[in-house]
């Protein structure tokens, strides 16, 4: 029993998603500046910013798609390309749009499975759970937004990982669809693993995440508990507008 | 675990279940049989017809069995000419598609380590590939048999008796598969189908016969400058495996374009060597850009 209770603990000590002073720039443009923050394990940790703050592209970094032009990022104390296993490691939804066409939902897990060794029973397990059973050997072509980033989620819950990345993980979903992902990811959190979901849809974000990380212009302006984050404010979305001070990308043209 | 075993198990899945790969796959192994049946049949079509010789106008009738006797394991081995062309196609289209359809985001979560996933690639094509001329080449010696069986009276069954039909059995599908190497490393470098296809199109055909065009257009008047260009041409990648599935070093020696003072011919082995250097360089450069670089 004593031996449970501090297993349970010292997992919760250790980092599991960080990102340490990181800095990025494109073509002289700076769309990182020296970002820091910390996604604990057992915790939703909502990524909010306005349109080209910078969400997907730290994303990116964590999983380093991108590098970074100083920093770095961990995914349980270590970079994620180091990774053994990959697959048990991090789960990420980056765009479910970007799918192979010309595959079927099945074939394309069972790729991913190969790659990571991972026990082929899981396919028919995520497809269930995310409500594609029905359509495993259908073409991805055929599909919707909504199907697609049902798949996205069915990849990133293959390996049934430690850690999950998601980037606007709702979008195209109905809002049973909606409904069903809130509660996914909370029970995520519950059984221990590091949640960092990125969104616009504040409400959404304020009924999911246990903290939250506010970037705009590339660089972090607020991180804390959602309680501490909406102190002072009548919601998360009055908090995110006037921490921002209104800098969504498509006020500019006002 | 996430060794390179599992992931070279992975793309061969991709390959193998993609179904532009498999059509292609498919056609390219359809085109050895026809073009061994094709020659074979160029060859019935001749030993009927009687050939003059313009300089005498004597009439020559060559036999039948003469002309099949000609029928050897190169033309068991002509469908690499057509299926070099398909293999081309879907090799560059199994990086560059990724990079199109934004799977590679999806591909490179599964494996983050670019060098591993890269070689994964690399070995699960060129095996691909090189089964896919070994069959191509069992169709098309069982449809010779039939046609060389009894050639009036006599079995010209094809065996093999030398080094050199060696070349042509084991050394053509080991061409397919440079080519097939060289072609992922322009998927993977340009990150555009269009752009590969079109790279590959102008080095195999149209930046070789430009050279060999300029070159014989200088042989009379510079023959130093027509060397260079010929020079050039002969190093260029798939020049190489001309070279190396040309008939025996005799043949090309004594043959009238090698007596040109031109023209710069590659041996077997320089033509080995050649495929080789360019597989090499195209896939460090393409592995270095591929680790290098961030995937937006």
């Amino acid at each position: 029993m004593l031996i449970e209770i501090v297993d349970s603990v010292s997992c919760y000590t250790y980092t599991m998603i960080e990102i340490k002073n990181v800095s990025k720039a494109f073509k002289k443009k700076k769309v990182l500046d020296n970002v820091s923050f910390v996604a604990k394990p057992g915790k939703v940790t909502g990524f909010l910013g306005p349109n080209g703050a910078g969400k997907t592209t730290t994303m990116k970094v964590l999983l380093e798609l991108i590098y970074p032009d100083s920093g770095e990022a961990f995914v349980d104390e270590a970079r994620f390309s180091q990774s053994k296993t990959p697959a048990k490691s991090v789960g990420a939804l980056l765009d479910g749009k970007l799918m192979p066409k010309n595959r079927t939902p099945r074939t394309y897990l069972i790729s991913v499975a190969k790659a990571n060794k991972l026990d082929h029973t899981r396919i028919p397990h995520v497809l269930r759970e995310t409500g594609l059973s029905h359509v495993a050997n259908k073409k991805i072509s055929t599909f919707s937004l909504g199907m697609c980033q049902r798949l996205s989620l069915s990849e990133a819950l293959l390996g049934d990982p430690d850690n999950l990345i998601l980037d606007e993980p709702v979008n195209g979903l109905d809002p049973e669809g909606i409904k069903w992902a809130r509660d996914l990811f909370k029970k995520k959190a519950e059984e221990g693993k590091t949640v960092l979901v990125s969104s616009h849809i504040l409400s959404e974000m304020e009924n999911l995440a246990d903290e939250i990380v506010i970037i705009a212009k590339g660089k972090i302006i607020k991180t804390g508990s959602l309680d501490e984050v909406k102190d002072g404010y009548s919601s998360l979305e009055d908090a995110f507008i006037s921490l921002t001070g209104g800098d969504a990308e498509f006020k500019a043209g006002f | 675990m996430n060794s390179f075993f599992q992931v070279c198990k992975s793309e061969f899945y991709k390959l193998r279940t993609q179904k532009s790969a498999r059509i292609l796959s498919v056609v390219a192994i359809l085109f050895y049989p026809i073009l061994t049946l094709f020659a074979i049949f160029i060859m019935k079509l001749a030993s009927v017809m009687q050939i003059t010789d313009n300089t005498n106008g004597v009439k020559t009738q060559f036999s039948e069995l003469e002309l099949m006797k000609s029928v050897g394991w190169s033309s068991i081995t002509a469908g690499i000419s057509v299926a070099g062309v398909l293999v081309a196609i879907f090799a560059i289209m199994f990086f560059s598609s990724e990079f199109q359809s934004g799977s590679i985001y999806s591909t490179l979560i599964a494996t983050p380590n670019r060098i591993k996933l890269y070689f994964a690639k690399f070995v699960s094509l060129f095996i691909f590939t090189y089964l896919i001329a070994v069959i191509g080449e069992i169709l098309a010696y069982l449809s010779s048999i039939p046609f060389l069986i009894n050639v009036e009276g006599q079995n010209l069954l094809l065996t093999v008796s030398s080094a050199d039909d060696f070349r042509y059995i084991l050394g053509s599908p080991l061409m397919l598969a440079f080519m097939a190497v060289i072609c992922l490393a322009l998927g993977c470098l340009f990150r555009s189908t269009s752009a590969g296809i079109i790279i590959y199109f102008l080095f195999s055909f149209v930046l070789s016969a430009a050279l060999a065009g300029i070159a014989l257009s200088l042989s009379s008047a510079n023959t130093l400058l027509a060397r260079i260009f010929s020079g050039i041409q002969a190093f260029l990648p798939f020049s190489g495996s001309d070279a190396f599935l040309s008939n025996s070093t005799s043949d090309l020696s004594s043959s009238a374009s090698a007596q040109l003072e031109y023209v710069f011919p590659l041996d077997h082995l320089q033509g080995f060597l050649v495929m080789l250097l360019w597989v090499i360089v195209l896939t460090f450069a393409s592995l270095l850009l591929f680790e290098k670089r961030d995937i937006k």
